[in-house]
């Protein structure tokens, strides 16, 4: 793989030097950071690799188009809401079915409430942390707590739970936006 | 209980390509492959990803299919590049027309005034010859 020569430069200054002398070239640089991703998301929802390849293909171009139309501040949550309804957009097209068009606010909601749940850590949430990790469902508990806190790959996970890659997948991250619920109720009724 | 700060960290480093693509080549240590796992559980981008990369067939391909799309990307922009300046020459001309035209005009419109004083400054000469001629005869 190439190495990027402006990899020490964020995204948000890149953006802002295309902005300020409109060159082409720094989407260039910026866009292609995120190929990858494209290309899996693209054929997570379109299930074609070469509809996945075109796809993102597309997506460059409406990127390229929107960008210089309206200013953007945070680059990968806007290209991933464009990529995911470009998909959606497809598959309705192709299937006639109605796909949902998901909103900026949607795609940095889970940013926000990381956000806001770091800033209530400081305030010493961690010992109500404990607490609702005992709250959650069995399975749930047993998986976050095999790969947060003795920090297991899914496939050893797999390997000591029993259940498939699917199911523990899916308990880490419905036990980990539980667990986000219940903590937050926890401070509210603290705070309150 | 250290770790348990982890589940809402959202991890200062980005996941790279090449960690990805290690990651789905199954050439990662249980360590790092969870370093990775934690990182894609931090980001829907990255996890929904990750779920579309895992069913391509020939995943060795991945970096040739991304390289090839990033050629692609660059040829968009040259090409959206040069129309711009193509553009930009076509317009050109209009431009310097209207300049050249208005340099005439003001060109001409100096001239004009040069020459409608210059006439006027003859017609009054004679008209003071006659009169220095009627007093030296008195």
């Amino acid at each position: 793989m190439a190495k990027d020569p402006y990899a020490h430069i964020e995204d948000k200054e890149l953006l802002e030097k295309f902005y300020s002398d409109g060159n082409n070239q720094w989407l260039g640089i910026l866009l292609q950071r995120y190929t990858l991703l494209l290309l899996g998301l693209c054929m997570k929802y379109l299930k074609n690799e070469e509809e996945a390849k075109d796809c993102v293909q597309q997506i460059f171009l409406k990127a390229i188009t929107e960008l210089q139309k309206y200013r953007v501040d945070y680059l990968k949550s806007w290209l991933y809401m464009v990529a995911k309804n470009h998909c959606l957009m497809k598959l309705r097209d192709s299937h006639g079915k109605y796909a949902v068009e998901i909103t900026d606010n949607i795609a940095r909601q889970e940013d926000e409430s990381d956000l806001k749940l770091e800033h209530l850590q400081k305030d010493h949430t961690l010992n109500h942390l404990h607490g609702s990790l005992q709250e959650l469902n069995a399975e749930q508990k047993q998986c976050v707590t095999l790969f947060y806190l003795e920090k297991k790959s899914y496939q050893q996970i797999v390997e000591v739970t029993g259940y498939n890659m699917l199911q523990v997948k899916s308990y880490i991250q419905n036990g980990k936006r539980n667990l986000k619920l219940i903590l937050e109720k926890k401070l509210k009724n603290n705070n309150g | 209980m250290a770790e348990l700060d982890d589940i809402f960290s959202n991890g200062d480093e980005k996941l790279s390509d090449e960690a990805l693509l290690q990651y789905l080549a199954g050439n990662t240590s249980d360590e790092e492959k969870h370093a990775v796992e934690k990182k894609l559980n931090v980001s829907s981008f990255e996890s929904e990803a990750v779920e579309g990369l895992e069913q391509f067939k020939h995943k060795e391909s991945l970096n040739d299919y991304v390289q090839q799309l990033n050629k692609n990307l660059h040829q968009q922009l040259t090409q959206k590049k040069q129309r711009k300046e193509k553009r930009k020459i076509k317009e050109m001309p209009l431009a310097v027309i209207t300049v050249v035209i208005i340099l005439i005009l003001c060109v001409l419109g100096y001239i004009a005034i040069a020459l409608f004083q210059r006439s006027k400054q003859v017609n009054l000469m004679p008209a003071q010859t006659s009169t220095h001629i009627i007093s030296a005869k008195e």
